[in-house]
């Protein structure tokens, strides 16, 4: 008995360390990215302007689409060498009215793309542009783009460059969050773009392999769009990564250029989130099956099946298993063995803050002008309440102090049984913040939904909301939820602020 | 694929009908590679932040 007891607590406690891998990863990611200047690819750039397609689909866009055609038009790029399409997804708004007066004001270079049946989702959209685009050899380049981004003027010739090598099939830009004035939920994103964009994307050209095209900021060589089919996968939820996966598979490079800046409007709300990330996640967990003969199985042409790659994919993906499992273990080995659960909780709280101080500084310094407008959003990443737990982690006394004073305030003697319930908080809390940032989607709604729901979000985190999503995506994706394609609303509150 | 070719001497403008007081295409790219150095500088800092944030932990508190 007590040898069963023995193994279960060093099960237990393997399950707790299991929580320290994705934080290795993300440090390991971040480390990369310092590498990055070795991996640049502007050696083979030059000056390079292939007649590009701009390829935008729009559903009921009204609000956006004409101001965007007009920036496009202002791009540092030869005009006779660009044609935008505007695939108009049967809108019921004034969409095609204001693409048909655009055509007008710039003949020859914007195409109204009319479907008359819509809604079977962006990659729908996409084909009807694309079949239209292949049908003739104008095109060398296409640019697909959402309807309400901004390109920085020089943003498509710093793409365009990368083309000059024939071995680049696809080039991304660097999304940024745009929307101004913008509230809590878009300066939460706009750091997570740092993060998610800005760091990951360098750190996997390090790595020589490149996970996601941004949906709004995709620039293709035609060779490329021919040698994937000619047609965006319209099987799945997460059609960019598809292509990626594709585009390498052929054995071409995607590159990723961060000096390429486009501005996009993220939701601002948590319910807007939620349906965007449940699409992207249930994309994501779609796409491990869809390439399950890629994972950890290095192949020659590419770096998809390295294990390196392997380890950031699944780390992200199975994020909230990790956080539950940890969570559960400590928990189950609180009653168990009191002191091994404090030691392993101890080991994997100092991994997590030393993952915090590196990322969230780094981060912040990678792209200071952003991070200079997100830096709150930054350190309250984790929540409030994680945070306290990661400040008690490095300064154990004056927060014991701190506790103990606020138990005397309350009218309560502080004793050992109350350190020990609040040590069971804190490895239950673990898990549980997902739940409480989740608790801001339910009272969004609500009356009250406007205080309560950041107040859930900056207690619970950002962090675990993303994984609450995640977690509903695997929910979703288990029970074989309809596949819906939710479109993330638009308002035209974005705009180049720096 | 064919793109405008680049000029055979000299540096070339970014893009054609660039002002010439714009920076030049080789202008652009030693700026983006200086960007890109500068981050290895940048991860150094981050990482002594850490090991600062450590330092402090063991020094004051075991």
């Amino acid at each position: 008995m007590a040898d069963v007891l023995l193994a279960l607590e060093w099960l237990l406690v393997a399950f707790v360390i299991i929580g320290v891998v994705p934080l290795l990863v993300a440090n390991y990611q971040f480390l990369l990215v310092g590498l990055h200047f070795r991996r640049l690819h502007y050696r083979k750039c030059q000056p390079w302007f292939p007649r590009t397609a701009i390829l935008i689909p729009a559903w009921n866009e009204q609000a956006v689409i004409g101001a965007s055609i007009d920036r496009l038009m202002r791009l540092e790029y030869p005009v006779e060498r660009l044609r935008i399409y505007v695939v108009d997804d049967a809108s019921t708004d004034a969409t095609p009215k204001v693409i048909q007066a655009k055509a007008a004001e710039y003949p020859g270079n914007v195409f109204h793309l009319r479907r008359e049946t819509g809604g079977e989702g962006k990659a729908a959209t996409l084909n009807h542009g694309l079949g239209i685009i292949l049908g003739d050899d104008w095109m060398q380049a296409v640019l697909i783009m959402d309807a309400d981004v901004i390109y920085e003027a020089s943003s498509l010739r710093r793409m365009s460059m990368h083309l000059a090598d024939p071995n680049v099939g696809s080039v991304m830009g660097y999304i940024k969050e745009g929307s101004r004035p913008g509230n809590y939920m878009t300066r939460f994103i706009g750091y997570e773009y740092i993060t998610a964009q800005a760091a990951a994307r360098r750190s996997q050209e390090v790595l020589g392999v490149i996970a996601c095209l941004a949906g709004g900021a995709q620039l293709h060589s035609r060779d490329n769009i021919e040698a994937v089919g000619g047609r965006i996968d319209d099987t799945t939820l997460a059609e960019d990564t598809v292509t990626t996966f594709r585009t390498q598979r052929a054995g071409r490079k995607v590159v990723f250029e961060p000096h390429a800046t486009v501005w996009a409007e993220e939701p601002g709300s948590i319910v807007g989130l939620w349906k965007q990330r449940v699409r992207w996640a249930r994309g994501n967990v779609q796409v491990t099956r869809m390439f399950r003969d890629v994972w950890f199985r290095p192949q020659q042409g590419n770096q998809l099946g390295s294990t390196s790659f392997g380890l950031l994919w699944f780390c992200l993906l199975l994020l909230p298993v990790f956080m539950v499992l940890a969570s559960g273990s400590l928990v189950t080995l609180f009653f168990i063995n009191y002191q091994l659960a404090w030691t392993a909780f101890h080991i994997l709280w100092l991994t997590n803050v030393i993952t915090y101080v590196f990322i969230t500084s780094f981060a912040l310094l990678i792209d200071p002008a952003v991070g200079k407008h997100t830096w709150r959003q930054a350190l309250i990443f984790p929540g409030a309440i994680n945070l306290m737990i990661l400040v008690a982690a490095v300064l154990p006394t004056p927060l014991a102090w701190l506790a103990r004073e606020i138990v005397r305030a309350a009218g309560f003697t502080p004793t050992p049984g109350w350190v020990r319930g609040l040590e069971l908080f804190i490895y239950i809390w673990l898990a549980a913040c997902m739940g409480v940032a989740y608790l801001g989607k339910v009272a969004e709604p609500s009356r009250l939904g406007r205080y309560l729901s950041p107040l859930f979000v900056y207690i619970g985190g950002y962090g675990p909301l993303l994984c609450a999503i995640t977690t509903a995506a695997y929910v979703k994706e288990f029970l074989g939820a309809e596949q819906k394609w939710d479109k993330t609303e638009k308002t035209g509150k974005v705009t180049a602020p720096i | 694929m064919t793109g405008e070719q680049p000029q055979p001497t000299g540096e070339q403008p970014a893009f054609p009908g660039a002002p010439p007081s714009a920076p030049s295409f080789e202008h652009e790219i030693r700026d983006a590679v200086r960007y890109e150095r500068g981050l290895a500088v940048k991860a150094l800092l981050a990482i002594a932040l850490v090991l600062l944030v450590l330092g402090l932990r063991v020094a004051f508190f075991g």
